[in-house]
């Protein structure tokens, strides 16, 4: 990568990332789901996944009157087999960056647009840009043609609980799904 | 090379974009899930920073004292600029009630200038143009703006006499306008009986009035005195018009009234018709107010404009070292540094140094004020 990124593309990209994969991992258990456990292996417009896919077996039950019968029992099959379903708990993420500063003539804050009306204390008037980089090595010089970095980040992620937000957003495209 | 604050300020609204976009994401892949008959029931992937560890290695370029320019900085010298414009504008005022009090030339508006309002009005605004002076980051451009700013505004209060050096169009306290003859000495000779609406329509008769005076065609024809007023009231006759004049209010008892004004007539021709010579600097310079007044020419009279601006003059110096003891005592010191990859790789060793700051989940969550999280 040798143009330099915003900073907060280069945070942001790995933090989507878990998002993303955490989403990717759904849908193929939801798939999962579909394909095992129903009988369509495509889902109607209308949303019909078509008939439970069941596992049926027999067994000598012994009745009140001391009578064994032979019996058939009938259990979707998603209730009898393991259903792949994960989740990310917790991520870490690590890197190094090679901060590129601009010079103060061409720095792109946001106050020089005229439309920040915050005093000139709190106005953001420099956007750093970096590329990834090789970490420093004590005693080490730099032999390779990547920059040396002079930034690390660490950043631990944790699952969220939904926000309130959120939840009502599913609630409201539910209700609606329904009232249709 | 920019400011180390600048440079964390940065980082840290870089790192809250970065979460932004995160949370953008489990945005858009909640509508994906409540479309989906089997993830709607799942939960929408959302993450959290838990913490978040940031080290970054910088060259100190130079290290420098700089005026804070917070809200406490601007309150002081608001304040302090309030007191300056009290005092500078009473100052003002009592300079321009000199003047008016003593020259005649604004003898007919005395009476109601400067009043109490005026004076409040001069501080509105001059209180507005220093404060839209202050530049915290640059005194001497806060002083140069004070000074044009006030020297430009001031006049605009002050009220304007047209003269030269025998007439003079004064103004009135009731807003109207009168003519007056002035005698070599600059004061009032005799005032026309008529009152003026417009400045313009007493200049058509005061250059009128110069021209026959000029070319000795004005003639006293008649004397009378009026008991009543306690003047003297002469007709001049100039070309194919009689303006009549008021005089002699200081000497009434004049036992020769008519030869009186018949004298004042003639130095004026005298003067108008005497060649224009330059006014010697030192003359210049001792009586600016009496300087290069032009015989035949109307030019604005400068007594008030000399006086005020003699107050600000005095009163800037203050103004400026006010606002430099407030700036002085709230100064504080800034790092430049670079933090730029390959600078810091060419920057001496002993200017490198490494600051490292960390971030918790709470520092991402917004607290209610029982300190629980709201979202």
């Amino acid at each position: 990568m040798i143009t330099p990124k915003y900073i907060s593309d280069l945070l942001g990209a790995p933090m989507a990332a878990v998002v993303q994969a955490e989403a990717i991992a759904a849908k193929a258990t939801a798939e999962f789901i579909q394909e095992v456990g129903f009988s369509k292996s495509e889902v109607n417009e209308d949303g019909n996944f078509g008939t439970v896919r069941n596992v049926t077996f027999s067994y000598n039950r012994i009745e009140a009157d001391g009578q064994t019968r032979m019996t058939n029992i009938s259990v979707p099959l998603l209730t009898v087999i393991p259903i792949p379903s994960l989740k990310v708990a917790e991520a870490e993420i690590e890197f190094d960056l090679a901060l590129s500063q601009p010079n103060s003539s061409t720095e792109g804050g946001e106050s020089s647009s005229g439309k920040d009306r915050r005093s000139p204390f709190l106005s953001r008037s420099l956007r750093l840009k970096a590329i990834i980089g090789k970490k420093a090595q004590e005693g080490k010089a730099n032999t390779t043609n990547s920059a040396t970095a002079n930034m690390n980040v660490k950043i631990r992620l944790a699952q969220a609980e939904p926000t309130i937000g959120m939840v009502q957003l599913l609630n409201i495209l539910d209700n609606a799904d329904k009232e249709n | 090379m920019s400011q180390l604050n600048s440079i964390i300020a940065s980082i840290l609204s870089d790192i809250n974009e970065a979460k932004a976009k995160a949370d953008q994401t489990s945005s858009e892949l909640a509508r994906t899930y409540a479309a989906d008959k089997i993830l709607r029931y799942f939960p929408v992937p959302r993450i959290n920073i838990e913490n978040l560890e940031v080290e970054i290695k910088y060259a100190v370029n130079s290290v420098e004292e700089k005026p804070i320019d917070n809200a406490a900085t601007r309150k002081k010298v608001n304040d302090f600029i309030k007191t300056f414009t009290d005092e500078t504008a009473s100052s003002v005022k009592k300079a321009v009630e000199n003047v008016t009090k003593t020259n005649e030339l604004y003898e007919g508006i005395s009476k109601i200038y400067p009043s109490k309002e005026w004076e409040l009005s001069l501080k509105e605004k001059m209180s507005d143009i220093l404060v839209k002076s202050f530049k915290p980051n640059d005194p001497s451009k806060t002083k140069d703006l004070a000074a044009n700013g006030l020297r430009n505004a001031i006049p605009d209060l002050l009220p304007v006499v047209k003269r030269s050096s025998s007439m003079a169009i004064v103004p009135t306290d009731k807003g109207d306008f009168r003519l007056m003859g002035l005698d070599d000495q600059g004061k009032s000779e005799f005032l026309v009986d008529k009152e003026y609406d417009s400045e313009a329509e007493a200049l058509k008769d005061a250059k009128a009035l110069t021209s026959s005076l000029k070319s000795k065609k004005v003639e006293v024809t008649s004397v009378k005195k009026d008991e009543n007023k306690k003047v003297e009231i002469g007709a001049l006759k100039a070309g194919n018009r009689t303006f009549n004049v008021l005089f002699g209010g200081k000497s009434i008892n004049d036992p020769k009234p008519k030869a009186s004004l018949e004298k004042a007539i003639n130095i004026k021709a005298e003067v108008l018709n005497k060649p224009q010579r330059d006014v010697p600097n030192w003359l210049k310079a001792s009586k600016p107010a009496m300087a290069n007044i032009n015989p035949e020419k109307f030019e604005d009279d400068v007594s008030l404009k000399l006086a005020t601006e003699k107050v600000i003059n005095e009163r800037l110096p203050l103004f400026e070292q006010g606002i430099n003891d407030i700036m002085s005592k709230n100064m504080t010191t800034v790092l430049n540094v670079n933090v730029d990859g390959e600078a810091i790789k060419n920057a001496q060793p002993e200017t490198i140094s490494t600051i490292k700051f960390s971030l918790s989940a709470q520092d991402f969550t917004l607290l209610d004020d029982d300190q629980e999280p709201i979202l």
